[in-house]
């Protein structure tokens, strides 16, 4: 099966007041469907940036993305907007949710931008809120709920448009432990139901729950547990290039 | 269905910010505000003053007594009196152009019925000077030829004159003195509103030209028998200028003046003289109007800051909306709907505060305003575009923005 993520040797520099700083080096991997994958690392590794790459907020400086076979490079805004959209979900450390929204609006966001019609989005929206338990919840602003429950909320935004890829920057890190068992246990079972994950975090038991684990340093892969046979097929393809 | 979840985003983001907003706006509301009253002013005089020259009668000269303008300074008129009721009839005799040409002499007076009393002008007349101006009664009936050559005691009296000596009773048959002469009331004239000079023209009482040489005005003057005004109509309007210089011919070889010397007289325009005033007054507006638009520009430089504010604090919003999905055009067409709802509101609630003031600067100055539906709606769209306008560059700056750099900012 052909792979949902091809990265070949992708370099990150970040410009810092005229300073290029190397945030990632030679990065190349492959992702599968229904892959639930963890990557760590120490801080400033490269880890965020990885994600953001991953989920077409930035661009490499160098080297290939293919999302399903799509080579993301040289795409515009307007169409990167559009992956972003309806194949990837986004979760964040810090929730990102909008204030001035409900958890209902909050979760249609991504279907208002897909120009889904005002009726379709609420009920789709409701659905969504539903599989991460917070059906009661709907009308109910961020600030009115706790930070699992906001954490949800922004995973419920994140698989509203029934993305391909679910990237997680640090999901459980602003969250005790009891709650972040809850994050955790929703996202493997949203894997269990098909859904790709690739999940960024420190914590060694978040990503014991992942059945590969990829380690960055200084912006380079340092391990790969899942040395699955794609990943080994593509380091030989590499090899003949 | 679209646009209007949009604007509800723009209002829940104007209203999430309320103090915010309304800082923003308050300079667009004054500046439509003071846009809207100058050109409701602007308006009023305008139609004020073609309501005084449709008042004043086509054409029609005047002649007065007194040089044209002697060395840039114009003596009052009347104050010599060279005129006489002699040159009213020469001049419609010789002057072919001329129609009529009646002789007119004022003063202002007190008159008196039972214990009321008002100052009034006193205005003796020719029959035939309301014929020039087309005055018909309202009540009763205007006097005769005959009465004039008898020098009737009766007079013929303006609504605000009737109003103020009988407090809205019966005004004809009544008795009105002046001095110790009594005058009939025989007539009241049609309400015909303020003259150009913005006199009102009710307040007035007509008598025959002889009685008010006789009873009045002439016994106070050193030539009993000079008048005032000759007011004289033409014809048509195409020749009131040759009727003026056959008027000025007429008139000093009746006086007497060398070749070479001024006229003791002058012919003036009425028309013309109020379309001067119209075109003044239109240079002011002009002037007035412009102050006003720089501070409508102020306004939107002021909903400019505010929305470049606006960006760059919610810069993670921005992150977040990109990151769902939101394109650069979404971001843009949100921002920019902001900035025209901002203004929008403004130009709504200045529009408001113009028509308050419109309504009470009459009461309060007595100036004529106009007031109309077009204003509002160019006020409007003035406002809208001041809002495209200035909203653009915070719009383009908002859209410009890349997702990963947006997102860095913590919200
Ligand atoms: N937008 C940016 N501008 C400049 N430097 C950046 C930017 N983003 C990340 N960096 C730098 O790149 C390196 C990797 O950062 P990041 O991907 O955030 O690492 P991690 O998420 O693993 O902590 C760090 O040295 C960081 O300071
Ligand atoms: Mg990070």
């Amino acid at each position: 099966m052909k792979p949902l993520v091809v990265l070949d040797r992708i370099f990150k520099e970040h410009r810092l007041g005229g300073q290029a700083v190397q945030a990632l080096a030679r990065v190349s991997m492959e992702i599968h469907r229904g892959e639930f994958v963890a990557v760590t690392g120490p801080s400033g590794s490269g880890k965020s940036t990885l994600l953001s790459i991953l989920g077409c907020l930035d661009r490499p400086s160098r080297g290939d993305y293919l999302l399903d076979g799509e080579k993301i490079l040289q795409l515009p805004r307007r169409r990167l907007a559009e992956l972003r959209n309806r194949r990837i979900g986004f979760v964040f450390q810090s929730f990102n949710l909008l204030p001035d929204l409900t958890a209902l609006e909050n979760v249609g966001l991504p279907l208002f931008y897909r120009h889904e019609r005002l009726r379709n989005a609420a009920a789709r929206a409701r659905m969504a809120l539903e599989q991460v338990g917070l059906s009661g919840r709907t009308d109910h602003s961020p600030a009115q709920l706790s930070g699992g429950e906001q954490q949800r909320v922004a995973i419920a935004r994140a698989i509203v448009n029934d993305p391909d890829l679910l990237l997680a920057d640090e999901p459980t890190g602003a969250l005790d432990t009891a709650t972040r068992d809850m994050i955790l246990a929703l996202l493997v079972k949203l894997n269990r139901i098909g859904l790709t994950v690739l999940l960024v975090t420190h914590d060694s038991e978040v990503a014991a729950h992942a059945q590969r684990t990829i380690r960055l340093r200084d912006g380079q892969i340092v391990g790969d547990s899942g040395m699955a046979i794609g990943q080994r097929h593509s380091i030989s393809l590499e090899a003949v290039r | 269905m679209r646009s209007l979840s949009y604007i509800l985003f723009a209002v829940r983001s104007l209203r999430a910010h309320l103090m915010r907003s309304m800082l923003a706006v308050i300079g667009i509301i004054i500046g439509i505000a003071a846009v809207s009253v100058v050109v409701a002013l602007a308006e009023g005089a305008r139609a004020e003053v073609s309501r005084q020259i449709a008042s004043l009668g086509s054409n029609l000269l005047l002649v007065q007594p007194g040089a044209q303008v002697t060395q840039g300074v114009r003596r009052p008129a009347g104050s010599s009196l060279s005129l006489t009721a002699g040159d009213a009839v020469a001049v419609a005799r010789e002057v072919p152009e001329v129609v009529i040409a009646a002789p007119f002499v004022g003063d202002q007076e007190t008159v008196i019925s039972g214990d009321t009393n008002w100052s009034t002008l006193l205005a003796g007349v020719t029959p035939n000077f309301f014929d020039a101006r087309g005055w018909t009664p309202a009540e009763g009936q205007l006097f005769r030829t005959e009465q004039v050559a008898s020098a009737a005691k009766v007079a013929v009296i303006g609504r605000t004159l009737a109003r103020e000596l009988f407090h809205g009773g019966e005004a004809l048959g009544q008795f009105v003195r002046i001095g110790r002469t009594s005058y009939a009331v025989i007539g009241v004239l049609a309400e015909k509103g303020q003259d150009f000079t913005g006199r009102d023209q009710d307040d007035v009482m007509f008598i025959p030209l002889s009685s008010a040489k006789k009873f009045t005005i002439g016994r106070a003057q050193a030539n009993p028998d000079a008048v005032h005004t000759i007011l004289v109509k033409t014809e048509s309007a195409d020749t009131m200028g040759e009727a003026g210089s056959w008027i000025s011919r007429v008139l000093r070889q009746r006086h007497k003046i060398a070749e070479g010397k001024p006229d003791d007289f002058r012919v003036q325009n009425l028309v013309q003289i109020a379309h001067t005033r119209d075109k003044t007054y239109r240079q002011f507006t002009l002037l007035v109007s412009a102050l006003a638009g720089i501070s409508l520009l102020v306004g939107g430089i002021g909903v400019m800051n505010i929305m470049l504010i606006a960006v760059s604090e919610r810069t993670n919003e921005i992150g977040v909306r990109l990151v769902v999905g939101a394109c650069p055009a979404d971001i843009r067409r949100q921002f920019l709907l902001e900035a025209i709802l901002l203004c929008g509101i403004g130009g709504l609630l200045g529009l408001a505060t113009g028509y308050v003031g419109a309504r009470v600067i009459p009461l309060a100055l007595g100036w004529p305003v106009e007031f109309n539906e077009a204003m509002a709606v160019i006020a409007l769209a003035c406002s809208t575009l001041i809002g495209i306008a200035f909203g653009f560059l915070p719009a383009e700056r908002a859209a410009r923005l890349e997702p990963s750099v947006a997102l860095r900012h913590s919200g």
